[in-house]
């Protein structure tokens, strides 16, 4: 068989080879649009979360322990959109980290203190929050930018 | 070898909370004195199931299994008798860390 038997054979190939890379491309694409979205609504979960457990433990009448749970629960089915290997694991510890500091201490308790702003129970809740809305960034950027 | 599950959801309650029974008819005391502490005395082998229960608070998860380090139990036993199931993955991340670091504090790693 020489060169010259493949000729007939190349628009086709040519044409499979630059389908499968358009294919390609707009799957990649089309994920990357997805993931766009789960990153963004893990932060605006995240956010969620936190202004609702800040306003708890101001006292805040209207803000219930179960809603808390609720939105927190709710970050953590969202992050499970990222895959193990591209950023779940690491996202999972903080939203555990996040978990912690809002639901821990005297949480749900009856003799629940109000804590002002500069509590460090509530200091900790932002810097939490904070590495977790960068985590949740750092993974989106580091697997689908 | 002796196994026995713990269904939280139905042998203890679905909405469990708090940390003693002030907090509430459910608190993470009793599930520790009632269910894990005998279960654990009398088994090789203790499962939780937390299927079908709301998310627990940290403050129920850090009473019921940090509480058993101040019981007495190491991590190492604990590592060796519970296993943990549950559909949401940070409560055995959360669990297992409240153990580890009750254990730190309290000098019970083995």
């Amino acid at each position: 068989m020489s060169a010259t038997d493949f000729l007939p054979w190349m628009p086709s190939l040519l044409t499979l080879l630059g389908w499968f890379l358009v294919n390609h491309q707009n799957n990649t694409r089309e994920q990357r649009k997805e993931m766009r979205a789960a990153a963004d609504q893990c932060k605006n979960l995240a956010r969620e979360g936190v202004e609702l457990g800040m306003k708890y433990w101001v006292g805040d009448e209207d803000t219930h322990a179960w809603q808390v749970k609720a939105a927190l629960d709710e970050l953590e089915v969202e992050i499970c959109r990222f895959p193990d290997h591209k950023g779940r694991i690491k996202l999972l510890e903080h939203h555990a980290d996040l978990l912690d500091a809002i639901t821990g201490s005297d949480f749900e308790s009856a003799t629940r203190k109000v804590r002002p702003a500069t509590d460090p129970l509530m200091r900790n809740v932002a810097k939490v929050r904070q590495r977790i809305l960068h985590e949740i960034e750092n993974q989106f950027q580091t697997h689908y930018n | 070898m002796t196994s026995k599950t713990i269904f939280l959801a139905t042998d203890f309650s679905p909405s469990p909370a708090g940390r003693f029974f002030e907090d509430g008819p459910f608190p993470g005391s009793s599930f520790r004195d009632k269910f894990l502490l005998p279960a654990i005395a009398q088994n090789d082998k203790v499962i939780i199931d937390l299927e079908d229960t709301e998310l627990a608070g940290s403050s129920f998860l850090e009473e019921a299994f940090g509480g058993l380090v101040r019981a007495g139990l190491t991590e190492t036993i604990l590592k060796k008798k519970l296993e943990l199931r549950s559909p949401r993955n940070t409560d055995p991340i959360r669990i297992w860390r409240y153990i580890h670091d009750e254990a730190v504090r309290c000098n019970r790693v083995s």
